[in-house]
């Protein structure tokens, strides 16, 4: 049986591998700058958007669980712009790309973790893309990218 | 130097963008760029078309990776060569193409360089 300590030990282990997840994916991929950060700069963030998305993955495989992605419709415009090369203008905000681009987010920071974490095979199932009505998101992990708010919530059944 | 005609198969409109790009910046030449939505829609393409290389995502509805390279690999003349692209790279999801002809497997988000190096690779290939 695990004691508490070591429960925490893994506990930090498991959000550097999320954050190692997000950063790879978003440097690599939309060429974006992205950091930890805490609950104050979060909130300063968040008070320059109003429209909100979330993609959702579930895994299936030794273990369960769903990997949630939220970020304003700001910066799932630049990113998928980013990823194409076009410019952010260009992106009409309807554009069914960016839904697309929101829930490929999720589905690659899932992959990544848990190719890097797990090196066992899982079934991911198609992303879910939604729109939510804030940035709200208590206990997730909070990141900037390119100085706009993005949240991850990686939740593993059994935990 | 003919250009290579080939086909990205994946359920994501965004990812076959993102892949025609990364294709586009290699400055291998290019001809037809088919895309497909899933193996299903990649088999009936290639029943007619003539492709050089495959780029297929794992993980899609109706027909998934894994099963359109099983059936491709009744079909060794089909495609000169066979690229996965896809977001698990775990040895345990790369052991289950072993024996699909599987040339390279290549994990997302995809780097222009290493298309750029596998698009020159089959290149040379076809080219002889």
């Amino acid at each position: 049986m695990s004691c508490p300590k070591s429960q925490n030990a893994s506990m930090v282990e498991e959000s550097s591998q999320l954050d190692e997840a997000v950063a790879y994916v978003a440097e690599e991929g939309f060429f974006a700058s992205v950091e930890p950060i805490g609950q104050v700069e979060w909130e300063a963030l968040c008070t320059d958007h109003d429209t909100w998305l979330e993609s959702s993955v579930r895994f299936h495989g030794p273990v369960g669980g769903a990997l949630r992605c939220r970020l304003p419709l700001a910066l799932a415009r630049e990113l998928v712009s980013a990823f194409l090369g076009m410019e952010t203008g260009e992106l009409p905000p309807t554009d069914p790309l960016v839904q697309d681009l929101t829930g490929e987010l999720a589905n690659m920071v899932c992959g990544r973790w848990l190719t890097r974490t797990q090196g066992q095979v899982f079934d991911l199932e198609h992303p879910i893309v939604e729109s939510v009505p804030d940035g709200h998101c208590a206990g997730w992990s909070r990141y900037a990218a390119n100085g706009v708010p993005l949240a991850i919530e990686l939740a593993v059944e059994g935990r | 130097m003919k250009p290579l005609n080939c086909l990205i198969v994946d359920d994501s409109s965004v990812m076959r963008r993102m892949v025609r790009r990364t294709m586009e910046l290699s400055e291998v030449p290019l001809g037809q760029v088919h895309e497909a939505n899933n193996g299903r829609e990649a088999l009936d393409l290639l029943a007619t078309t003539s492709v050089d290389v495959l780029f297929t995502d794992i993980n899609m509805p109706v027909m998934n990776g894994p099963d359109l390279l099983r059936a491709l690999a009744k079909q060794p003349d089909a495609v000169r060569a066979r690229v996965v692209i896809s977001t698990d790279g775990s040895e345990a999801r790369r052991a289950e193409v072993v024996g699909l002809n599987v040339d390279w497997y290549l994990e997302k988000p995809l780097r222009p360089e290493v298309m750029r190096d596998v698009l020159s690779k089959v290149a040379e290939r076809v080219h002889g």
